[in-house]
């Protein structure tokens, strides 16, 4: 097909479009009349017309671009002071865009971890180690989700290997003022002090956890449940901090002889449809000192037993004290009385027993730590002494009681503020049990 | 007596829930004159620095503020008002602090 075909094509078909959105005549014009040499000629300079507009729309669009590459040729030098100002509007602008990105944004993996050797007596030493990611995720500005794990690898005095992975905490919580939040999932209880605040491995000025809050724990970690928590300010420079709780609450053990009448704290689930209630009140009188007193009420056996209710209370106490020229000082502890009524344990089938007993227990632990932060040298300032006393009564005509004491002595290397190597030695002192004293070696990490 | 110290321990938390809910509103980011008034009224004319230092070293060494970003900051300094009690002013004091010193 030639030019000219192609012409006479195209103003064939504008003519048949133009008719068509035409009003209607009494008589249409003929369509198949041949295009006449003073039409050809009048297309021909529309075309031109045409190309020539579509090259000025290309140019006037270009223009912005090239202009943005290369400055106008009347600007000044640029000073360190425009600099300085330019950046500081970036810096602006990037904290504009980063406040305002979508909630997917603010997500932050931090945690812990730690790497520890132990050799106590009457057992093999072993290594073991533990990390635990801990998943905030903050989709607006009232609300947060929180997860963690922990996922330790360690060898049992008996010398079997175990692996596990225990989820910590997995919780919402959600502000509805300045003074209050609320939540549920989850959560870390806040009983007494040391699990909501210091059990980290770069927080915990020791390698391993007190007594009371041990292998043998008198005290709820994590529990399932809903929560309310805020703090007030008082006076001056005082606040008052509350905490209340419904969950789940703690399990009694009944039918494991060497355990019966204590409290399972690990088990999520509920035995009853009674609910564990409990809270904690705090006050701190200056920004350095805080003391609270916790709470729990829990109904305790399974369903279609009879009800065998738990009070546990606790007193605690933190205080760090930066004294001038000296250093820091930090004296902490929990005290907490646990009570479970009286029951009968075993008889029967069982193979023990029976025994009738209430398991009132009672303990708690002081840390007192010292570090000379204003020592000029590097290495002295670093280091952070800590000595811990422990005590926990348990019956001792109940299954496992005993009265236990332990002391520990421990020095620390501050590698960084969120770092530490651990180094510490225990004094074991048992009633009934064989004392089992033992070194320790611990290198925590914040992350 | 042990129903009677449990029944005043949660009347006086539900007592603390309920007057701490008819406080006022606010959230995260210090951008409204409510917000800003909140922060004069209530807690203090402490500056962030100094909220961030008392606040973090009752617990543990004190974190660098570049350790995380603005919006990690966020959300870091949200979980910490969880942990550590913080007042809503306490917590956008602290964080505005710490996105302007990173």
């Amino acid at each position: 097909m030639n030019g000219a075909t192609a012409l006479v094509f195209a103003v064939g078909l504008c003519a048949a479009v133009a008719s068509a959105q035409q009003p209607p005549v009494t008589q249409p014009a003929p369509v198949t009349a041949p295009v006449t040499r003073e039409e050809y000629e009048r297309l021909l300079r529309e075309q031109a017309q045409m190309r020539q507009e579509l090259d000025q729309l290309k140019a006037q669009k270009s223009a912005p671009a090239l202009s943005s590459q290369a400055p106008p040729a009347t600007s000044q030098p640029v000073t360190q002071e425009d600099l300085e100002d330019i950046q500081q509007q970036m810096d602006k602008i990037t904290r504009q865009v980063h406040m305002a990105l979508p909630g997917t944004e603010h997500v932050v993996i931090a945690g812990d971890a730690a790497v520890g050797f132990t050799n106590a007596q009457h057992t093999n030493s072993t290594f073991s180690t533990i990390v635990s990611p801990l998943i905030l995720w903050q989709p607006t500005d009232r609300l947060l989700f929180e997860a963690a794990a922990d996922i330790s690898v360690a060898t049992d005095p008996t010398g079997v290997s175990s692996t596990s992975v225990d989820l910590k905490i997995a919780d919402a919580s959600f502000i509805v003022n300045d003074y209050l939040m609320v939540g549920g999932g989850l959560f870390v209880v806040p009983f007494g002090q040391y699990h909501n605040h210091f059990d980290p491995p770069w927080i915990n000025k020791l390698p391993d956890d007190p007594l009371v809050y041990g292998n043998n724990a008198i005290a709820p970690d994590g529990e399932v449940g809903i929560f309310a928590r805020g703090a007030v300010p008082v006076l001056q420079n005082a606040k008052v901090t509350y905490d209340v709780y419904v969950t789940n609450g703690p399990q009694l053990i009944t039918t494991d002889p060497n355990a019966a009448g204590t409290l399972n704290f690990s088990d999520f689930t509920d035995l009853n449809n009674g609910k564990a209630v409990g809270g904690r009140i705090g006050f701190l009188p200056v920004p350095w000192i805080e003391t609270g007193y916790s709470i729990e009420y829990a109904d305790t056996a399974a369903s279609g037993l009879p009800h065998t209710y738990a009070l546990l209370q606790a007193f605690d106490l933190n205080v760090v004290k930066d004294v001038h020229a000296v250093g820091v000082f930090t004296l902490r502890g929990d005290w907490i009385w646990s009570t479970v009524e009286n029951r009968t344990y075993g008889g029967g089938t069982t193979g023990f027993g029976p025994i009738t007993f209430a398991n009132y227990r009672t303990g708690g632990y002081v840390d007192l730590a010292y570090r000379p932060t204003y020592c000029p040298h590097p290495i002295i300032r670093n280091l952070e002494g800590v000595v811990r006393y422990n005590l926990l009564r348990t019956p001792l005509d109940s299954p496992g009681g005993d009265h236990e004491q332990l002391w520990e002595f421990g020095i620390d290397y501050w590698l960084t503020p969120s770092a530490v190597l651990k180094v510490a030695y225990e004094v074991d002192d048992k009633k009934v049990g064989v004392d089992q004293n033992a070194f320790l070696v611990q290198f925590g990490i914040g992350l | 007596m042990r129903s009677q110290l449990i029944s005043m321990f949660l009347l006086s938390a539900a007592s603390l829930v309920f007057l701490a809910g008819c406080g006022q509103s606010g959230a995260a980011s210090p951008s409204t004159a409510d917000d800003e008034h909140n922060v004069a009224q209530a807690a203090s004319s402490q500056s962030g620095a100094q909220l961030w230092a008392e606040n973090c070293s009752r617990c543990h060494n004190i974190r660098p503020p570049q350790s995380y970003n603005d919006a990690q900051w966020q959300a870091v300094v949200m979980h910490m008002r969880l942990r550590a009690d913080l007042t809503g002013p306490e917590q956008r004091k602290i964080t505005a602090f710490l996105q302007a010193s990173n």
